[in-house]
């Protein structure tokens, strides 16, 4: 037996071999035959007699050998073939429904495979782990209130980032890490002679791409000498990003291109295939950690020092040593935290406890595994994982439900070969025998439908960005399947060809023995119909499951889109600007701006322009800032987390924001008075039901000096997100390196301002400028909306799609089963039954299997049903009107496709019937 | 009947083999040639016989196969017999004379020769 196997694994070699065995004796026997005088060409001839056909001896052979008979099973394959040709219709619906089914699969797992599941393009990807270490408690200083810091959330893991010193402790004493990186991302404006774009960088220790074992495609990659200030600009491309904007240019290495239009040197470009530490992140490039200085948003960039103990910004990751798990190095890099916790606790000098706010964060230090896909979440796998698992459980049941078509249209080939099959029993042919056609048909039939899935997967890859709403695909994710996928589609097919036969063909042949054929043949179809109505039932259901889904689905996104935005996106258009990033300096960034101001009223139509550091619905985050509750209701020395904005005079107004107490800002507001406006939840969070209205907040400094003069309406950052803790301040044109700053334009009714007009009044005031992300507002608050709106989409597609395959089964069982008993309804006739009895007849067959169809499907999607809940907004996925909804589909589905053969069945000739007999 | 073709009796083929691998390490061809000699002409092996018992003793381990050169300096697979295939012959031997034996012991008697 295991020598049999082995043969088989070396089953080219033997094959090889014995094709030279046999040429070597032919040449033997024609050597004799020479010797006897004959001519080289009779000689061969005789020898090839003697031998007897080298394909016989081979084929003899093979059987020995435990080869595969390869001449039997191209039979089988021709066999199968010939029969699928034969029926070309049959075979191409087949394939084609398969195909699709298969093609979403494939790009569904693509997706899901770049973002999630696979392994990073890093050497030895499992010793790598991210490194969570809560923030060290702050130093006090003497005199002052509050403390500020700085913080990056990580929003997937709602994690803090770690303070530098806190990195290179743990780097240095901690035993199990062989070494540490840290990182941090920056968006940075690239100039590099063309118009300015904007592009995502990474800021990495100098020992980030050693650590990652990530090698240079062209020059070199960072190293630790360029950690220092000293070590001047060097900035390492990604791939992509030299394909993409210097087309693989070697000579990039000389040129020098300006990040936020400060100068840089590019001394490499990464390795292909190497797109960061997190799987959708895709940065574009990477510059050491000091050069955070230029790099950050100028928010951060004004007091941005690598080492500051309160600036808790960067994702630290580490390789482990050889040999020690997850869970040792957890219990030992957290011993070191917790020494390291306890000198700054002690260093820190009075109060000795935690603040309550850095209690929050926990005072563990916890490692996950950082090499994989999936564990360093970017922002847009954070995004698509819930959505992009949930379809594609949806189309991997939408392939059920197909297979369980091709699956039934076998089962009636079956019962119409079913005499053959048992008269072949009969002659004494092994059950296999029979059974391998069959088989070799189903995978034949699975694996060209593979094959036209993957192709279809990769027709389609242009989809994608359509779908998921942007622009571009990272670099390295992409739907387009590659061996990795084309394999496991294969093995799908495969899987899927075995059980489409197993569900007919076994069940066919089951139980037909060789005695009493006749009477066999009749049970056995007895017994496949009880199986094909099982088959469509559970069609029936799974496509209830799918469309009481997509039901839930549609009503939350109609809720979503019935969230009350808080302000008027109509007729109203935004852009950001930051001269800045150009280059200038304070000074001139502020007159720049209130030029840019002035200019944009020169559009015709424009009727208000207010600026703001934050705009609804522009998914940026903003500043962030903890303040003590002095004067609040909260429990005394606690800090709440607030962010902070600035607007300009008349900005609620123009954006249409109600004013809910006191006033809004004025002109007179803009010069100098410490005046603010909160929103509602900051109001009452802060202030209760007390009137904050002439409260004083430490809003600019440590001071409670700022005097609250209003309260407007909370505006959500998207439909689900509750809204943060908000205040604005007066917008001061004189403000330095406050960020970027957004413009909100108001215009009259029928007015359409385009990007162009925009940019050509920013232009007067200075050519150098770029503008970001001009838009309509509704255009950015129907953007929002779009994963929900896409899965609400494409779930819907599939739920109908698997409803109208359930029609097909239902439609294919149903004429079988009037065509079975024709004689029967003939009699019936002849008896007196009406048309209409005889329909309903039929009819009630239909209602029984949708019936039992749709309860099944609708338990089975109150137990898997809470999947959907985290894609769900205000409502569980238990709603009863969208499983009626679901029901009543399929129901309606069901029926029409019974429609047709009952209406042929009610016109059943009762004569013929009865003659045929 | 020494010129006579005979059909070779079911199992004895592998016998054969054995014996003639027991001698020296030949090819397929040099087998065949070596049974027709042997059984003086009486025996024809098939190709579509031999190779298949061959490939079969080798999946087997009685034989093992090398390649080497030929009488007139081809490439041939030679078969050798190996120590179970020794073990083998033997067996296959005394089974082989048993039959016979028994066959003949039963052929002779009265009650079979038509003389009782």
């Amino acid at each position: 037996m295991f020598r049999r196997a082995i043969s088989f694994l070396r089953k080219r070699k033997v094959e090889q071999e014995l094709d030279d065995e046999l040429r070597a004796s032919i040449e033997l026997l024609a050597q004799e035959h020479l010797r006897r005088g004959l001519s080289p060409e009779e000689a061969v001839r005789l020898a090839r007699i003697e031998l007897g056909g080298i394909e016989q001896v081979k084929e003899q052979v093979r059987g020995v050998r435990g080869l595969p008979r390869i001449d039997s099973l191209m039979r089988d394959f021709r066999h199968a073939l010939r029969n699928l040709v034969r029926a070309p219709g049959f075979s191409m619906a087949v394939v084609a429904t398969l195909g699709v089914a298969l093609g979403a699969n494939a790009s569904l797992l693509a997706l899901l495979d770049r973002l999630i599941l696979r392994p990073l393009a890093v050497k030895e990807p499992a010793s790598l782990v991210i490194v969570n270490a809560p923030p060290l408690p702050a130093r006090r200083t003497q005199g002052v209130r509050g403390i500020r810091s700085t913080f990056r959330i990580d929003p997937s893991s709602n994690r803090p980032g770690v303070s530098y010193p806190l990195y290179a402790a743990l780097r240095s004493r901690t035993p199990v890490f062989s070494d540490a990186l840290a990182e941090m991302d920056a968006s940075v404006t690239l100039d590099s002679g063309g118009p300015p774009i904007s592009v995502r960088g990474q800021l990495v220790t100098g020992n980030y791409f050693e650590l990652l074992g990530v090698k240079a495609a062209l020059g070199r990659s960072l190293i630790p000498a360029d950690d220092g200030e000293s070590a001047g600009s060097p900035v390492v491309l990604s791939h992509g990003l030299w394909q993409r904007q210097f087309g693989g240019d070697a000579g990039i290495l000389s040129r020098t291109i300006r990040l936020n239009r400060h100068p840089v040197t590019v001394v490499g470009v990464t390795a292909e295939g190497f797109t960061g530490a997190a799987a959708g992140a895709a940065p574009d490039f990477y510059a050491p950690l000091h050069m955070g200085s230029v790099l950050l948003n100028p928010e951060l960039r004004e007091k941005f020092r690598v080492d500051d103990p309160n600036a808790h910004l960067y994702k630290v990751m580490a390789r482990l040593v050889r040999g020690v798990d997850l869970a040792q190095a957890e219990i030992a890099a957290n011993q070191v935290y917790q020494q390291i916790l306890a000198e700054a606790l002690a260093s820190a000098g009075r109060p000795v406890e935690r603040d309550p706010f850095f209690r929050r964060f926990g005072e563990r230090l916890q490692l996950s595994p950082g090499g994989y896909a999936s564990s360093n979440e970017s922002a847009l796998s954070h995004d698509l994982r819930t959505p992009l698992l949930l379809l594609m459980a949806m189309v991997g049941l939408v392939l059920v439900v197909a297979a369980g078509n091709v699956a039934n249209l076998f089962l009636a080939r079956g019962e119409a070969r079913s005499r053959e099959i048992a008269i072949r029993f009969a002659l004494g042919a092994s059950r296999w025998r029979v059974l391998r056609p069959l088989l070799v048909e189903s995978l034949l039939l699975t694996f060209t439908a593979g094959g036209l899935g993957l192709v279809l997967a990769r027709w389609t890859t242009w989809l994608a960005p359509v779908l998921l709403n942007v622009e571009r695909l990272p670099d390295g994710v992409t739907p387009a399947p590659d061996l990795r996928i084309a394999v496991a589609v294969l093995a799908l097919s495969m899987a899927l060809g075995i059980g489409i036969w197993a569900a007919s063909a076994l069940r066919a042949v089951a139980g037909v023995t060789l005695t009493g054929i006749a009477a066999q043949v009749q049970s056995g179809l007895r017994r496949t119909f009880y199986w094909r109505r099982a088959l469509v039932v559970t069609q029936a259901a799974l496509s209830v499951v799918l469309l009481c889904g997509s039901a839930v689905l549609s009503r939350s996104l109609i809720r979503l889109m019935s969230v009350d935005p808080g302000f008027s996106v109509d007729q109203r258009y935004s852009f950001w600007l930051d001269p800045a990033r150009s280059g200038f300096d304070p000074v001139r960034s502020s007159k720049i701006l209130s030029q840019v101001f002035d200019a944009l009223h020169t559009i015709p139509g424009v009727q208000g322009i207010s600026i703001a550091t934050q705009l609804p619905l522009s998914g940026r985050s903003d500043p962030g800032t903890f303040i003590s509750t002095d004067g609040c209701t909260v429990r005394e020395g606690e800090s709440i987390g607030i962010r902070i904005a600035h607007a300009s005079a008349g900005h609620f107004a123009n954006l249409g924001m109600a004013v809910i107490a006191g006033r809004e800002f004025s002109r007179d507001d803009m010069n100098g008075a410490k005046v603010a406006v909160i929103n509602e939840a900051f109001a009452r969070k802060c202030f209760g039901t007390n009137d904050p209205i002439g409260r004083l907040l430490p809003l600019e400094g440590d001071r409670a000096e700022s005097r609250v003069i209003g309260v407007v309406k909370d505006i959500k950052p998207s439909p689900r997100a509750p809204a943060p803790l908000r205040s604005y301040t007066p917008y001061r044109f004189r403000d330095p390196g406050e960020g970027e700053t957004g413009f909100a334009i108001r215009v009259g009714k029928g007015v359409r301002v385009t990007g162009e007009m925009v940019r050509q009044a920013v232009r007067r005031v200075e050519p150098s400028l770029a503008i970001d992300e001009f838009a309509p507002m509704a255009e950015q608050a129907a953007r929002a909306l779009s994963r929900d709106r896409m899965v609400a989409w494409v779930s819907a597609s599939f739920a109908i799609l698997a409803a109208l395959l359930c029609a097909i089964g239902i439609f294919g069982l149903t004429s079988f089963s009037v065509a079975r008993r024709t004689q029967e309804i003939g009699v019936r006739i002849t008896l007196g039954a009406t048309r209409a009895s005889i329909q309903w007849m039929v009819m009630r067959e239909v209602l029984l299997l949708s019936a039992v169809g749709c309860s099944i499907g609708i338990v089975a999607f109150f137990y898997g049903g809470r999947v959907l809940s985290t894609m769900l907004f205000d409502m569980t996925p238990i709603d009863p009107a969208s499983l009626a909804t679901g029901a009543l589909i399929l129901s309606g589905t069901a029926l029409l496709a019974g429609l047709v053969p009952a209406y042929r069945a009610a016109l059943v000739d009762p004569v013929r019937t009865l003659r045929q007999e | 009947m020494p010129n006579a073709k005979t059909e070779l009796p079911r199992g004895t083929l592998d016998l054969l083999i054995l014996k003639v691998l027991a001698l020296e390490a030949l090819h397929g061809v040099g087998i065949s040639r070596r049974i027709h000699q042997i059984t003086n002409g009486a025996f024809q092996v098939s190709f579509g016989s031999l190779f298949p018992s061959l490939h079969r003793m080798e999946e087997s381990g009685w034989v093992v196969a090398e390649w080497r050169a030929s009488e007139n300096n081809r490439r041939a697979k030679y078969y050798k017999l190996t120590a179970s295939g020794r073990k083998r012959a033997a067996m296959e031997e005394r089974d082989w004379n048993r039959i016979v034996e028994v066959m003949t012991a039963a052929l002779r008697h009265p009650r079979t020769s038509g003389e009782g």
